[in-house]
Parts: structure tokens; C-alpha cells; sequence
């Protein structure tokens, strides 16, 4: 619903991203803030910021994938492997410029994703959440063995140098923030055209989409495609940050984190994908900072409080959304800016 | 590869059905993929393990108390977090499941972290049929499997409750229609899943070690048994699970490393040659 | 009808049958539509009028006989093949995006019109923004033409019956075909519902020439718009002809309009 006063009275402006100049106000604003923040905060918080904006690149990607399409995949976690064992080992392996391997990483990780798919695309039903949890075992035992890429150990990834230098972690934030606005800029231009409306329509309803036309095994396949891409990018940034990589960090255990973000957040939406990140995100932290609380105050219990805290929170705070509020934050966020859009009418909406 | 091996896979292969059983169960009912199912058969095994060493109850009670308590765990979960999300999207009944998955595996870490073992009675030595030699505990777990499996499918083919479990999987509305308490139905199969775990639970406790990683390995195994044999299928589960059992030591014996993934290839590919499993029903709908 | 247009028939069945295990649901079925007519398919419930349309739109496939648009053979392909042909179609339970507005529903079906890829649907701005608008001002035109400007914006799941029957009825026409398949586009509406809509159906007849084939109950409604009727029991052809033939057609009388005989014509 738009503010009072203003009409749309061309195509261009229903199809606008921003539309109103508050809201361009509130995009540059943020945007300079954000750019900014970065160099007030201790080096904890710059990390936490950094992981951010690779989840968000993830979860646009299930955005995509999930939100849109309705493809549920439970295996992004190990398509974000895939990227980031490509970068590490081109980079690494063969000398290639990181900005070289960043296309490349999300080319892989598409691939791999739609090689994955094929096989449970062709029927209806929720196959296509088997095969990506086989994906995810699959892929990441294949790292686990392949001693070429170093196996359990992992391998080191070089860093990414700019006139020389390494990155510190506020030119990669800058760097991640790049990539993210970027990324947010492709999901919400995928949304608003045919290739997002014709996933929409394969979600809601397939037969009538059959009917108007829609290839739904192309279409599906290409859902899954951009998905992956975005998590082969994503995957790229974890490399070149963390300078390390193992199989081990791109467990199930993530992929569903990522599940888990967009259906707080909201699904079929971006701002709804960023906002379910930051949230999970700020909940682990929480988490990791009361567990030695908690293990002190109940000694009977094991060493392990802190994994088992983290699933415990999570599982509840995802259990809460899913009975309360179903369509995520962004849906309650909508709802009250319409509340102060149509006060005193409110009772309206 | 000897006999033994082929033995030990093929009784192993019983209780991987038996592991997809758990979800045949659930989902021929409710049209629900019960992804907890993984997390309640270790809690089960988990639980056993606290009765017979921590409170010294005898193996001969703890047992029925653990049927006990699988039964109630179904209940349970059914009521609390399956009930409230009826006629709600497939996804957000998965996310639930496997959310609720996770709350059991938290609750099982808190209170047990990395302890690992095996259950008390757990039979050691061999055990020799014939002419060859096979771990006991595999091989009682088979039987115990095959018998399961006789019980339930005579259960669901010549009885009442059967019926009317199969109705409910047809169409929840015509079965309301004649009179079939439809959200009764799908409480005792709740239940009848969790007593399953309970009896999943002994068995594994049996023949791998109890940690915490006990519910994702029996969801590494059962699931793709699922998708093999079928997902309504009960004779599917069966099958599905010999099949995997016997092929994963065969996968073991060509190259060591693939045994572990041996199921998931085998699920692509039943995914590419018969999507709907073996014994699975391909759905046919009106326009 | 036959015989008095010129060249070949836009839609034509040959000899269609259809079973579901046991069922026979069409029997050896041969129709045709002129092009720029209305044909009316009637019949008891259970005739086969679904089935039908099922088969020309590629849902079902037939065990014998052709279906030929423009002379060109369609049975058994693909329904969104089908679509791209030039053949759209409503439902009797209407299927629309539940979850998308009036707009977003008419721009999804306009899907195979667009030339630009999803690269630069990325970028968005060049061809893509230019599309976009096009396909908008068509829609728009859509919309005026079914006068749905009031609800162009609404949640397609909110809507009443009526207007979503509209809905769907704009969203086949908005795939600008060449034939048009109406699944009962009137059923459950009232009078005032019915007359528009039927107002619209000829509107679309003359104003664009696209040939219609329309299942409907209504025979107040069928008997007024229909160029010609084909009427279907048990899978079967038991007569066509003119509205005037088919309702003084004993035949017809007796299998279908019965009780009806009085009040119609």
C-alpha cells in the first residue's frame, strides 16, 4: 500500500524498487550507515557483520529457490562448499585472480545444483528435498575423501590483495556489502520480471502455469540454478575470509540454519531473507555469550551446553514463527507500517 | 567378501527398514514426513540407557517401560506440534518435525554431551548359523524386525484399525464422511511411530554405539530406504532395507570409502529409473 | 456451420477416445470450430465436456483419434506446447495464482510472450524494463476491457467468486490466443453475473475473432451466444445443429433438457 497522496499512474512507477523519496532517503541513509558502522565496532562485531552479509547471500539464494519456487532445498550449505573449494583451489592451486574465480564460483555451485535436481525435478511432490539432502551428504564426503583437495584437513585459501595488501576486516565488509547490495539488487530484479513471476506462478499453482505456457522442468531447474548460484558466491566470500575451509563447515547442520532464516524472516520476500539473518544470527551470538552462564548455574548437565543450547534456541524461535507468525517478520513489519499508513483506520487492514 | 559379510549387511538391511517403517507409518496416514523420527529412536535408546544404569531397573521392565514411553513420545509430539499445523503447507509441517528433531537432539546433548555406549544387554561374541558366523545382536535384531513387520502388515490388511489407517491415507474427507474419527487415526499412528522408535531405539543401541549422532546416521539410513521402497509402502520399507543392507558391504567391498553414501546413491538412483520406489503408487489426479 | 465457412476449421476432433481404467469417457468423438465461432459443448454432468477440453489442452491423452488446430496435429503434446500454439483456457474450478494480484495473475500468463532471458532480468534495466512496460499497458487494456480496474491490485484469494471467474476468464485472454477453451465461465453466478459475463464473451468474439469453444449448463445462456452446439452423453455425440434444431431435437430432449424443454426456448 503506498502513502497517502501518492499515485501511480504508469507502469514504471507500480514497478519501481523505491518509489517514494523517503524511501530513496531511507536506502541512502542506510546505505552510508552501514558502510560506516563498520569502523566504530570491536573486531567481534566486525566478523559477526561480515558472516552476515555471507549468510544473506546464501538465503537470497533459497529466496530464490525456496521462497519463490517453492523448491525446497535442504543441501545449500554444501553448495556454498562447492564455491568455496572452487575459489580455494584455483586460487590456490593454480594461481587465478580471486575476482576471476568469483563467477566461477557461483558457475559451480549452479551446476552442481542442477545436477542434483534433475533426477527429482520430473515429479511432483517433495522429492526434490531428498535429493538436496543427498546432495548435502554426497558432496560433503566427497570433499571429506578427496585427498586432492585435502580431506578432513581442509585447505588454506589465499587472500584476497588489493594493491598489494591484504584485506582487513573492514575493506572485506566493505567488499561483503558490496556483494550483498548487489545480490539484493538481482533477487528483487528477478522478482519483479517474468522469470520471477513465472516461479511464483510454479509454486502457487503448476497446472495453471502448465497451462499458460510455463516449462516446469526448465523452470524449476533454473530456480535452482540461480539458488545455487548465490550459495556459490556466498561461498567465495566464506574462503577468501576465513583463509581456511574444511568440510566440516558446511554442514546439514547449516543448511537448515539457512532453512531456518528465511522462514523467520519471511519467505518469497528479500528484505524478509536479510531480516531472518540478522535475527538467527544475533540469537547465536546471544547464545554462545549465556551458555557458560547456563552450564554454571545447572551442574548435572554435560560439557556440551552450548551446541545444545544453540539447537534448542534455534529450534524454539523457528517453532514459535512457524505457529504464530507463519509469514515470517517481514509480514508482521508490513503490517505495522500499515497501521501507521492508515491510522485512524487502522481496524481496516 | 564372504558370506558373513553378506549375512551381516542383510540382517543389518532389517533394521534400516525398520527405520523407514517409522515414516511409512506417519506419512501413510497424515501425508507428513516425520523427519524427528531419527532424534525420538535415539532419545528411546538414550532413555533405556538412563532406566537400566542410572536407576538399576531391571532389563526385563525397562523394556516395556521404554515401549511405554515411545508410545507417549508419539502422543505427544503429534498433539502438541503436529495438531496445530493441520491443512498448513508441506514445508512448514517438515520445518516442524525437523525442529522438533532438534529440540529432542539438544535435550539428548544437554544431558548426555559426548557420552557414547553401547545398551547393557547388548549380546558380544558370534553367533554361528550354519556355517557361518554373524554378530548376535544383528541378527536378533532381524528377527525381531521380520516379526514387526508380519505384525503390522496383518494389522493393517485384516483389521479394523488397519483399515480405516489406509481410508485416512486415501481421503481424509470421505473418510470423515463415514464416520472415521480421521484425527484419532492419526494419533495411533503417531503412537504406533513412536513405539517403532522405542523398538528402533534397542536394536541400534544394540548393534551401533549410542551417541549423539545416532539420530542423523538412522536418518541417513531410513530415508533413503523411504524413498527406495516407496513412501506408503510397508513391504516397500522392508525390501528397501534388505536391499541397502546388502548393497552398502558390497559398495564397502569395491572401494572402502563409498560405503557410507552408499544409501543416498542408491536413492538417486531410484530417483532417475522409478521415482516413486519400488513399491510406491504414482499419484493420478483430476484437473 | 459446415460446409459454410471457408478453408479448414480452426479446432478439429477426429474419432477422439478416451478411458480411464475401465471408463469410457469419450467414444469415438468428431467435432470442428470455425474459426471466429462459438461452439457449444452440452451435456449431462459425466459426458466427457472436461474431458474434451483435458485433451485438447494436453492433460489427457487420448488412446485413439487426432486433434488438429489449423491443420497442424496438437494431440499429446505438452500442455504448455499446447499454450504457446495459440490455445488458452479457463477452469471449472478455476485455477489462479491465489497468491498474486488481479495484475501479477494477467502478467504471469502473458509468461511466453516475453523476449528477454532471466540474464538480463538480473539487470533489469534495457529490454527487460521495456517489456515490462508493454506487457503492463496490454494487461491494463485487459483489465478495462473486463472492468476490473477496482480490484486490478487485490489478492487474487480474497476475491469474490464472480470476479475471480473474470479473473481467470482475463487471464486466458491475456495470452492473446487464437482459440479460446470455456470451462462453465458462468457456473455459480447470478443473472446480473451471467449477462456480463456472457456480454464479455461475445465482446471477445467480435472484437478480437478468436474462436470459442464453451461448455456451459445455462441453456438460456448457450441457446443466446452459441454459433453452433454439439451436444455429449456418455461420451458420445448424440446430436448438433443450430440452437433453434438442437432444442426442439427429440433426442436431445430426452437425454438432457427434459424439464428444462419448457422453460427455455
Amino acid at each position: 500500500m503506498l502513502p497517502s497522496g501518492t499515485f501511480n499512474s504508469r507502469p514504471e512507477q507500480d514497478i519501481a524498487i523505491v518509489r517514494t523519496k523517503t524511501q530513496w532517503a531511507i536506502l541512502i541513509g542506510g546505505l552510508i550507515f552501514m558502510f560506516t558502522v563498520v569502523l566504530y565496532i570491536p573486531l567481534a562485531w566486525q566478523s559477526w557483520l561480515i558472516f552476515v552479509g555471507i549468510y544473506t547471500i546464501a538465503a537470497l539464494g533459497l529466496h530464490v529457490m525456496t521462497g519463490l519456487c517453492g523448491q525446497f532445498s535442504m543441501g545449500q550449505a554444501a553448495f556454498m562448499a562447492v564455491g568455496a573449494y572452487t575459489t580455494a583451489t584455483l586460487c590456490g592451486r593454480y594461481g587465478l585472480s580471486p575476482w576471476i574465480t568469483l563467477p566461477l564460483s557461483g558457475l559451480t555451485a549452479g551446476v552442481s545444483g542442477v545436477v542434483f535436481a534433475v533426477p527429482a525435478l520430473r515429479i511432483r511432490g517433495f522429492y526434490l528435498v531428498m535429493s538436496t539432502i543427498a546432495a548435502q551428504f554426497i558432496i560433503i564426503w566427497y570433499l571429506q575423501q578427496a585427498s586432492w583437495l585435502g580431506g578432513t584437513y581442509g585447505r588454506a585459501v589465499p587472500q584476497i590483495t588489493v594493491g598489494g595488501r591484504p584485506l582487513d576486516y573492514v575493506q572485506y565488509w566493505w567488499l561483503t556489502l558490496a556483494l550483498v547490495v548487489i545480490a539484493i539488487f538481482f533477487a528483487k530484479n528477478i522478482q519483479r520480471t517474468n522469470t520471477g513471476r513465472t516461479f511464483v506462478a510454479v509454486r502457487d499453482n503448476d497446472k495453471a502455469a502448465q497451462v499458460m505456457g510455463v516449462n516446469l522442468f526448465r523452470t524449476k531447474l533454473l530456480a535452482f540454478f540461480i539458488g545455487c548460484f548465490f550459495a556459490g558466491i556466498a561461498g567465495w566470500l566464506w574462503a577468501h575470509f576465513l583463509f581456511y575451509i574444511s568440510p566440516n563447515q558446511f554442514a546439514f547442520k547449516t543448511s537448515l540454519w539457512l532453512l531456518g532464516m528465511i522462514i523467520i524472516g519471511g519467505m518469497g520476500s528479500t528484505t524478509g531473507a536479510v531480516l531472518g539473518v540478522v535475527v538467527i544470527r544475533l540469537m547465536d551470538k546471544l547464545v554462545d555469550e549465556l551458555a557458560p552462564i547456563v552450564s554454571n548455574a545447572v551442574p548435572g548437565w554435560s560439557t556440551q551446553v552450548a551446541p545444545a543450547l544453540s539447537l534448542i534456541v534455534f529450534a524454539a524461535v523457528v517453532i514459535f514463527f512457524i505457529m504464530v507468525e507463519p509469514r515470517g517478520l517481514y509480514h508482521r513489519l508490513r503490517r505495522t507500517i500499515l497501521y501507521y499508513r492508515l491510522y485512524p483506520f487502522s481496524y481496516q487492514r | 567378501m564372504t558370506i558373513d559379510i553378506i549375512l551381516d549387511g542383510l540382517f543389518t538391511g532389517g533394521v534400516y527398514a525398520l527405520a523407514a517403517l517409522g515414516f511409512v507409518m506417519v506419512f501413510k496416514s497424515s501425508q507428513i514426513l516425520n523427519l524427528a523420527y531419527g532424534q525420538m529412536i535415539a532419545i528411546c535408546a538414550y532413555v533405556l540407557y538412563w532406566l537400566l544404569t542410572s536407576i538399576g531397573v531391571p532389563t526385563w521392565a525397562g523394556i516395556p517401560l521404554l515401549f511405554v514411553f515411545g508410545a507417549v513420545l508419539g502422543f505427544v509430539i503429534e498433539r502438541l506440534a503436529i495438531r496445530p499445523l493441520m491443512g498448513q503447507s508441506f514445508l512448514a509441517l517438515l520445518m516442524m518435525t525437523l525442529m522438533v528433531g532438534f529440540l529432542i537432539q539438544g535435550v539428548i546433548v544437554l544431558i548426555w554431551g559426548v557420552e557414547s555406549f553401547n545398551l547393557p544387554f547388548t549380546p558380544s561374541g558370534l553367533l554361528t548359523i550354519v556355517d557361518w558366523q554373524v554378530s548376535p545382536a544383528t541378527f536378533w535384531s532381524f528377527v525381531v524386525c521380520l516379526v514387526v513387520f508380519l505384525v503390522l502388515t496383518l494389522l493393517f490388511r485384516y483389521t479394523m484399525i488397519g483399515l480405516g489407517m489406509r481410508v485416512v491415507a486415501a481421503d481424509h474427507t470421505v473418510a470423515q464422511a463415514m464416520g472415521i474419527r480421521v484425527k484419532r487415526i492419526f494419533s495411533m499412528s503417531w503412537v504406533m511411530s513412536g513405539f517403532l522408535a522405542a523398538v528402533v531405539g534397542i536394536l541400534v543401541g544394540m548393534v551401533w554405539m549410542v551417541n549423539r549422532d545416532l539420530g542423523d546416521i538412522v536418518l541417513g539410513k531410513g530415508l533413503p530406504v523411504l524413498i527406495v521402497g516407496g513412501l506408503d509402502s510397508i513391504p516397500g520399507a522392508l525390501v528397501g532395507g534388505l536391499i541397502i543392507g546388502l548393497v552398502e558391504p558390497l559398495g564397502g567391498y569395491l572401494a572402502p570409502a563409498i560405503r557410507d553414501i552408499v544409501p543416498w546413491l542408491a536413492m538417486m538412483l531410484i530417483l532417475l529409473i522409478r521415482p516413486y520406489g519400488l513399491f510406491g503408487q504414482k499419484e493420478v489426479e483430476r484437473i | 456451420m459446415q460446409g459454410s465457412s471457408s478453408g479448414s476449421p480452426e479446432l478439429k476432433i477426429e474419432n477422439l477416445s478416451l478411458s480411464f481404467g475401465g471408463i469410457m469417457a469419450l467414444h469415438d468423438l468428431n467435432l470442428q470450430v470455425d474459426k471466429g465461432k462459438i461452439l457449444s459443448i452440452i451435456g449431462p454432468n459425466g459426458a466427457g465436456k472436461t474431458s474434451t477440453l483435458n485433451c485438447i489442452s494436453g492433460f489427457y491423452r487420448p488412446q485413439r483419434g487426432e486433434v488438429y488446430f489449423r491443420g497442424r496435429k496438437i494431440t499429446r503434446l505438452r500442455p504448455d506446447v499446447v499454450a504457446k500454439l495459440g490455445i488458452s483456457r479457463t477452469f471449472q474450478n478455476i485455477q489462479l495464482y491465489t497468491g498474486l494480484s488481479v495484475v501479477d495473475n494477467l502478467m504471469a500468463a502473458r509468461h511466453f510472450l516475453f523476449k528477454s532471458t532471466w540474464l538480463e532480468g538480473f539487470f533489469y534495466y534495457g529490454r527487460t524494463h521495456k517489456e515490462e512496460v508493454r506487457h503492463r499497458w496490454a494487461v491494463e487494456q485487459i483489465i478495462e476491457f473486463l472492468e476490473l480496474e477496482r480490484w486490478r491490485k487485490a489478492v487474487v484469494g480474497t476475491l469474490p467468486y464472480g470476479i475471480r471467474k473474470r479473473v481467470d476468464l482475463g487471464r486466458a485472454l491475456a495470452q492473446e490466443p487464437d482459440l479460446l477453451l470455456l470451462d462453465e465461465p458462468m457456473a455459480g453466478m447470478n443473472v446480473e453475473e451471467k449477462e456480463d459475463m456472457a456480454r464479455f464473451i461475445l465482446d471477445v468474439q467480435e472484437d478480437k475473432g478468436i474462436s470459442i469453444v464453451l461448455i456451459e449448463h445455462d441453456m438460456g445462456v448457450v441457446m443466446d451466444i452459441a454459433d453452433w452446439i454439439v451436444v455429449l452423453d456418455f461420451g458420445k455425440k448424440i446430436a448438433e445443429g443450430v440452437p433453434d434444431a438442437i432444442s426442439r431435437d427429440p433426442v436431445v430432449i430426452k437425454a438432457y433438457l427434459g424439464e428444462q424443454a419448457s422453460t427455455t426456448v
